[in-house]
């Protein structure tokens, strides 16, 4: 066989692979997107280990919790019009995985503001003394409080509501801290 | 944009890596994958070392510039130096090379597909990816405050900071943080095991279809791929496994070859582990001990110690730097392990048997490792039943070495709960050494039907 022949052949063929595989990934499009929804549920099966996306993926997956869309945009918005030199605490009714991972990544995401973690224990029957798990340094002044899933005292003014489960509420000075886990 | 943004910063920190390993090995024979992967990992660290220097005096747009200046002049420096090497085979020609390609190929395609799958692991987020992102705000430089920041205690403040810094490069060119574009840095990592996979093969005698045993192994160890640790979770133990597969390259070069720069290579890669991770210096001792013991063989020249000891500069500059730097900044006093005394061995004794127990059980643990550990053991029972083993003694040790002082640490965890301690972070520990595992396996083990295809006995160190 002559090699103008053998190359006419091997033209044909990677013609007709081409084609193939062309057809089938454009007339397969959707069938592509339901495979690949399928092998989604496979390798990341947990709901927080699965990606959505954008340049806050990992942050949005991980504040599900806030059942807010674009949750980190939102948490960025509302700090960013903080001094950055004000301390904040986060507020919360117990201390399960959970809320450990929603303080962590709101602590994250307002950097350079220093943010603490008072665990009220509220509704736990074997312990009920709140536990001030992470501290501001001392010279830092805490000026603003998050209230995850629990209720900020009443009568506080400027409330922002960063979503139904989230507030942030200014102080003007820290109480005790127990008295901020009245139920 | 964004990726042409990320493709520029990937190549300036190759530019780099590539101009210093010209640099450091001037003579050698060049081989494309080797030197892929020693321009990724050289890359890396020269950027981020770079970064965290420069940071103390300049931040914004001048650091970027004059980092990526740098990196362009080491780059140019290297090849004007030495002249551009003519590298073999960066372009496969043979039919293994082309195998080579395309196993490769599948691979990474896979894993850049799990990376926009999955997130990133909690430390991939919290130990790494904030601390990028911190910095990336702070103007590319680190911020010395947060060292001592007691409200951030759990973002581990005394790790190393090759990964964020790094990270950070990506987020300064890209002129945002992005946590989905960041986990493209892990497919570079990836590669560069791969190309040192196959490149140690063919060090250790293979030179044709039986060097891709290895890489093919790869794609039977689910921890690699995914869950917590693995190339596609952000954290750092994928990358601290590449740079000790490539101090242990270097290390098995520098046997067989009794070049110096290749152990001075080997010494560099060890060093560059204990600036990624802490374990990096369990690492890098488990390294110069082994060489140590492998110059005692040898009964090795003067001249060989004085390389060693010269190997052992980089690294130990790096750990009493990192120390007097974590001085300096104050950080807040976390102690996971008790410090080693007679009452700490006393406690610790007690719990050996619970410790040996569970490490069994995590080595035998299919859903992560596949066969993987349970081969190593077949290996190197392998060895002692052919009588190899005193002459093939390197890469079973630089395994169970590092793996005796990994299961050792937890006698002497603060842990309320050690086994809790050792579940949780083992399996992590484990992925450093997984690497060498595999390149043992495959290529002392014909267990592959291509390696079955291929006649001739389990590959031997020419040195040996």
């Amino acid at each position: 066989m002559s090699i103008r022949v053998k190359n006419k052949l091997k033209f044909n063929a990677f013609l007709g692979v081409s084609l193939i595989f062309g057809g089938v990934l454009f007339s397969g499009c959707e069938s592509l997107f339901k495979v690949n929804q399928q092998m989604t549920n496979v390798v990341a099966r947990q709901p927080l280990a699965r990606s959505a996306g954008g340049p806050y993926a990992t942050t949005d997956t991980y504040l599900r919790s806030l059942e807010i869309p674009n949750p980190s945009e939102r948490v960025l918005a509302a700090v960013a019009q903080l001094p950055e030199n004000d301390a904040m605490m986060f507020i919360a009714p117990g201390r399960t995985p959970e809320i450990e991972l929603t303080y962590r990544v709101i602590a994250s995401l307002s950097w350079p503001r220093e943010v603490g973690a008072l665990h009220c224990r509220l509704g736990d029957a074997t312990t009920s003394e709140p536990e001030l798990l992470f501290q501001p340094r001392k010279e830092k002044r805490i000026r603003w409080l998050f209230f995850y899933r629990t209720s900020p005292p009443a009568g506080s003014k400027s409330v922002t509501e960063i979503g139904p489960h989230l507030k942030l509420v200014p102080i003007e000075e820290a109480k005790e801290w127990t008295s901020y886990c009245s139920p | 944009m964004a990726f042409l943004q990320i493709t520029i910063a990937a190549l300036t920190l190759m530019t780099a890596g590539f101009g210093v390993r010209l640099l450091i090995l001037p003579d050698r024979r060049n081989n494309g994958a080797e030197m892929f992967a020693s321009s990724v990992l050289l890359g890396s660290t020269f950027v981020s070392g770079s970064l965290f220097l420069l940071g103390f005096l300049i931040s914004g747009a001048p650091l970027l510039w004059s980092v990526t200046l740098l990196c362009l002049a080491v780059g140019t420096i290297g090849v004007w130096r030495t002249g551009l090497p003519k590298l073999h085979a960066f372009w496969p020609v043979t039919n293994p090379g082309k195998c080579f390609l395309i196993i490769s190929v599948v691979q990474l395609a896979a894993l850049v597909w799990l990376n926009a799958q999955r997130v990133l692991g909690w430390d991939g987020l919290f130990n790494f990816e904030a601390k990028a992102l911190l910095i990336f705000q702070n103007s590319g430089s680190v911020p010395m405050d947060w060292f001592s920041d007691p409200s951030r205690t759990w973002m581990m403040q005394g790790y190393p900071l090759m990964l964020p810094l790094t990270e950070s490069w990506l987020f300064l060119w890209l002129g945002r943080e992005d946590q989905q574009l960041v986990k493209l840095l892990f497919p570079l990592f990836f590669a560069a095991a791969l190309c040192l996979l196959n490149s140690s093969s063919q060090l250790l005698g293979a030179g044709s279809w039986r060097s891709l045993a290895a890489p093919m192994l790869l794609f039977t160890v689910p921890l690699v791929f995914i869950g917590d640790g693995s190339a596609s979770s952000g954290y750092a133990d994928f990358p601290l496994a590449v740079f000790y597969l490539a101090a242990v390259f270097s290390l098995l070069d520098f046997w067989q070859s009794g070049e110096a720069a290749a152990l001075r290579l080997a010494g560099i890669f060890a060093a560059c582990g204990c600036w990624l991770k802490q374990e990096g210096a369990i690492l890098w001792v488990c390294l110069m001990v082994i060489a140590a013991i492998a110059l005692i063989r040898k009964q090795a020249a003067r001249n060989d110690w004085l390389a060693l000891a010269r190997a052992a500069i980089p690294g130990l500059i790096f750990l009493v730097g990192w120390q007097l730097f974590l001085r300096m900044a104050s950080l807040p006093d976390i102690r996971q392990f008790s410090a080693i005394n007679p009452e700490s061995l006393r406690t610790g004794s007690g719990r050996a048997p619970i410790v040996a127990w569970a490490v069994l059980a995590e080595l035998v643990n299919w859903r992560l490792w596949g066969a993987l550990w349970l081969l190593v053991v077949v290996t190197i029972g392998l060895l002692i039943w052919r009588r190899e083993l005193k002459n093939q003694f390197m890469l079973p040790l630089v395994i169970l070495l590092p793996f005796t002082l990994y299961s050792s640490v937890y006698l002497f965890s603060l842990w309320p709960l050690f086994v809790i301690h050792l579940e949780s972070s083992f399996p992590r520990l484990l992925i450093h050494l997984s690497l060498v595992a595999v390149l043992l396996i495959g290529t002392q083990l014909r267990l592959l039907p291509i390696i079955l295809l291929c006649p001739g006995r389990s590959f031997r160190l020419r040195g040996e």
